[in-house]
């Protein structure tokens, strides 16, 4: 009895001294070695929180005003706060003196994963100097969604550039009535019936949900354990990759490769669904009128791993269009391939979502047609800020490549 | 396939262990089956960098074992024997490691245009060549008689893997008595401990401080012509220290998986910095090379033996070569020859009783052992010349931003605690115990700790992708 006593008591004490050195050297790990991931907070965290809730009786998903949400993946760990509009930005006024832009689109366009510097709006106001106003919002929205929201609550601000950042690989999924029945979804949301040009505004769930507390139990340990655990953060972290001949790689490159990620939205479209998203950006054009409006296309790895070099056909259709209806059109796939950029570089490594590299990238793309936007507002020889080009200030070799550098540790 | 790799640590090395183990439980009798499994391994380990090499280790093996039964068995032709044995393997050493060196000096000197050969260097042919020249040596000398029906014995001696392509030298009396007893002997838990424990350190020490400064060092010899005196002397340190942890990384990890079959491998690294002179300094870094140039080329040149000239000479003429050991450069055979001259005035110093206080010496010593490793690890003499010109303050005194934004992007670890790291680095090799005192005077549980915590860091570290580096020694 006294043996197996002391074998027991030697059994938990080797078990605790392997957990507390796993701790420390996790702790270590991520303090000075891998600042990708985020250091545990060792606070408690509400599971239940929701950020993206289906409110707004017009476009579906939105914020709640005021609302916070801790976005805590394996290589990101952001705090999410919604204003008193339900935007997840700053504060921001009705009215502005200076001309300042909106911008419209999903979790990319939110900045699923970055804070708000880092983001694709933030890194165009520090380029720009003007106020760049975020609508985004993750929860699968499509470009239906965003000309309605731009129809119901962007057009209350004074603006003078309208800017659309369209996902082709999720926005005709998020267009979809027939989609969103196939996997069974039923949040209030809008979609168009009928044919072009005569379609009709259709809503899958009359009710707005209210919001419904569920306590989850596995989700508060997780949550729990993020918080307090190097070790759990690290698990979490090695996670996302996967081991592919002997080498770890970030597991959604990885599945990439393996078949998953097969098509490209730019090339694999049907005509059906090309006319939703025409409809809608024409429609969004004209509740617009009398400001500039750029569209501009975001690539997903995919998208890259398809790009044949030549314009693809969905470009080649909303550049027609853009030339047809007058507003600008940017497709930054080709644009981020134009320069090189190996495109894994631009997303993190846990999740294919911009990191600050890809958002920083985008905004050196979209800032000249801004700048001109702005500068042919009619507001814009009142108050305009005098900077120095863009270029200058963005295009330098070490901001560049300490976003790069950063960037690239998440690898 | 490096120690300090994923697939050695957690697929070869465990499966390696587990199947010994196996056979020596379940063929305690038949010792034979023990032996080639293990043998099997070594050599998949050494194949696994390139399977062509297999040939050239398995003819020198059987050259070798061959010429030393004919050396026990002859009686008149034993010279021609050994003249034969130690040809062939010099002339095996030459070709794959010098061939290229010589022609390079030819053409320089007698201005020719004789094509190089582009030779792939077999990884640790300088290490085996030297312990079977040792074996037959042995063997001439009538020290040792091989058993007959052994080559199995003596092949898995020359390919034991944990000291197979970087060291130590071993010596076969003092190994193929310990795989016999390995074989047929309990396990010796102890053994088992002490070998994750020094694995552990080894495996921090290579991946958590060599690896770190690796990257620092590189670039401050690539930008030797800009050095200011201060970033020479940074630079200087951070490969000095690189160097220390890298073999004594290796040796921690080569003695470690060793005890995991039960043997023991030859103390190779006792705390050089420590040394006060720089013959304690040869009888602390690389201790086996030392003991093979002592046993094998120096005495056999005559030793100490002679007149004092002719002592010297043979002194120079060992450092000289065991630089050419160390690498196919100029470079390599002038680190040699300074720590030659430095051994010559030790000598002089000595014999004349002059004495220095302890710390004086030893300083004195880690200076001289610190500029040396310059030449050792620049590339050819015109960086030699840089460097030194900087230590000289040709192009200033202080760090330059310039150059301190290089090191911030080149180490690994983020922000200014390179600069920490180094003067608590300087600290251990000066003062602290080194892993064998560790383990030989404490297995407590705080080093049992110490060992899982640096395993685990080590561990993640190699995680990142596009991060392992070779061993420094693997070059030789």
């Amino acid at each position: 009895m006294k043996n197996f006593s002391s074998i027991l008591k030697c059994i938990f004490i080797y078990i605790s001294i392997i957990f507390a050195a796993s701790e420390a050297a996790c702790y270590i790990y991520i303090r000075w070695f891998n600042t990708n991931i985020p250091l545990p907070t060792y606070t408690f965290i509400n599971a239940n929180s929701r950020f993206w809730v289906p409110v707004n009786k017009h476009f579906g998903v939105w914020h709640e005003p005021h609302s916070v949400y801790l976005h805590n993946k394996a290589c990101f760990n952001v705090t999410y706060r919604a204003n008193s509009f339900g935007m997840r930005d700053k504060e921001r006024s009705l009215h502005s003196a200076k001309p300042r832009a909106v911008l419209l689109g999903d979790s990319f366009i939110e900045g699923w994963g970055n804070t708000l510097s880092e983001r694709l709006s933030g890194q165009l106001e520090k380029r720009l100097g003007c106020e760049i106003l975020n609508f985004g919002t993750a929860g699968g929205f499509g470009t239906i969604q965003e000309w309605l929201q731009y129809k119901h609550l962007v057009k209350q601000f004074e603006h003078d550039v309208v800017l659309i950042g369209i996902l082709p690989h999720d926005d005709f999924k998020d267009n979809s009535l027939e989609y969103n029945k196939r996997i069974n979804s039923d949040i209030h949301k809008p979609f168009l019936k009928g044919n072009y040009p005569d379609f009709k505004l259709y809503y899958r769930s009359d009710k707005i949900p209210s919001q419904k507390n569920q306590n989850q139990i596995m989700r508060s340990i997780d949550f729990t354990l993020r918080e307090w655990s190097s070790l759990y953060r690290v698990l979490r972290y090695l996670g996302s990759y996967r081991l592919k001949d002997m080498k770890l790689v970030p597991r959604w490159q990885a599945v990439s490769k393996a078949n998953l990620w097969t098509t490209s939205q730019y090339y694999s479209f049907n005509q059906n669904d090309w006319m939703v998203m025409r409809y809608t950006i024409e429609q969004l054009a004209l509740e617009a009128q009398g400001k500039k409006l750029i569209v501009f296309t975001i690539p997903v790895p995919s998208d890259f791993m398809h790009y044949t070099g030549t314009e693809p056909p969905l470009a080649r259709n909303l550049r027609e269009l853009a030339a047809k209806r007058n507003f600008v059109y940017i497709d930054l796939l080709q644009e981020l391939a134009a320069r090189g950029i190996p495109h894994e570089e631009l997303f993190f490594v846990c999740d294919a979502h911009w990191n600050a590299y890809g958002n920083a990238k985008a905004a050196e793309i979209l800032s000249p047609y801004i700048k001109e936007g702005l500068a042919q507002s009619s507001r814009a020889h009142a108050t305009l800020p005098i900077l120095p080009d863009a270029d200058q200030i963005a295009f330098s070799y070490d901001n560049d490549q300490s976003l790069l550098i950063k960037s690239m540790c998440k690898k | 396939m490096i120690f300090s790799s994923l697939v050695f640590l957690f697929v070869f090395l465990p499966a390696a262990v587990l199947v010994w183990h196996i056979c020596r439980i379940f063929f305690q009798k038949r010792y034979a089956v023990s032996f080639f499994a293990l043998l099997s391994f070594s050599l998949i380990y050494y194949g696994w960098w390139n399977p062509r090499y297999l040939y050239i280790i398995l003819i020198s093996i059987l050259v070798n074992y061959g010429i030393g039964h004919l050396l026990a068995q002859a009686d008149k032709a034993r010279k021609v024997y050994i003249t034969a044995g130690v040809m062939f393997n010099i002339s095996a050493l030459f070709y794959f490691k010098y061939m290229d060196f010589f022609l390079t000096s030819m053409n320089q000197l007698a201005n020719a245009q004789l094509p190089l050969l582009h030779i792939v260097l077999p990884i640790g042919i300088s290490f085996f060549t030297f312990q079977q020249i040792a074996y037959l040596a042995d063997i001439y000398n009538k020290k040792y008689t091989p058993q007959a029906g052994s080559l199995l014995h003596y092949a898995l001696f020359v390919c034991f893997f944990p000291q197979l392509v970087a060291g130590p030298i071993v010596h076969h009396q003092e190994m193929m008595p310990q795989f016999l007893a390995s074989a047929q002997q309990k396990l010796h838990w102890q053994d088992i401990g002490n070998g994750l424990i020094l694995l552990s350190i080894g495996l921090a020490k290579k991946v958590i401080i060599a690896d770190n400064l690796s990257p620092v060092s590189i670039y401050a010899f690539d930008t030797a012509e800009t050095l200011s005196l201060l970033e020479a002397l940074f630079s200087s340190a951070c490969y000095t220290l690189q160097l220390y942890f890298d073999f004594s990384g290796y040796c921690d990890m080569a003695s470690g998986c060793a005890m995991l079959f039960g043997i023991h491998l030859p103390w190779n690294f006792n705390s050089p910095y420590k040394a006060s002179t720089i013959q304690d300094f040869w009888h602390r870094w690389h201790i086996t090379l030392s003991r093979w140039m002592r046993d094998y080329l120096y005495i056999p040149l005559g030793g100490s033996r002679q007149s004092q000239t002719r002592t010297g000479i043979n002194i120079f003429l060992t450092f000289l070569l065991g630089g050419l050991w160390h690498g196919a450069a100029w470079t390599f055979v002038l680190w040699g020859g300074l720590h030659g001259i430095a051994l010559l005035i030790y000598r002089y110093w000595s014999n004349r009783k002059y004495t220095l206080p302890h710390t004086v010496s030893c300083g004195l010593t880690f200076i001289f052992v610190s500029s040396a490793w310059i030449v050792f690890r620049a590339g050819d003499f015109a960086c030699v010349v840089k460097f030194y010109e900087a230590l000289t303050c040709q192009s200033g005194i202080f760090l330059g931003a310039s150059f301190l934004e290089g090191i911030r992007e080149h180490s690994l670890l983020k922000g200014n605690e390179l600069f920490f790291m180094l003067p608590a680095l300087l600290f251990v090799v000066f003062f602290a115990k080194n892993s064998m005192q560790l383990i030989q005077h404490s297995a407590s549980r705080l080093l049992h700790f110490w060992a899982i915590f640096l395993f685990i860091l080590s561990t993640l570290l190699m995680c990142i992708p596009d991060k392992p580096q070779e061993f420094i020694y693997f070059q030789f």
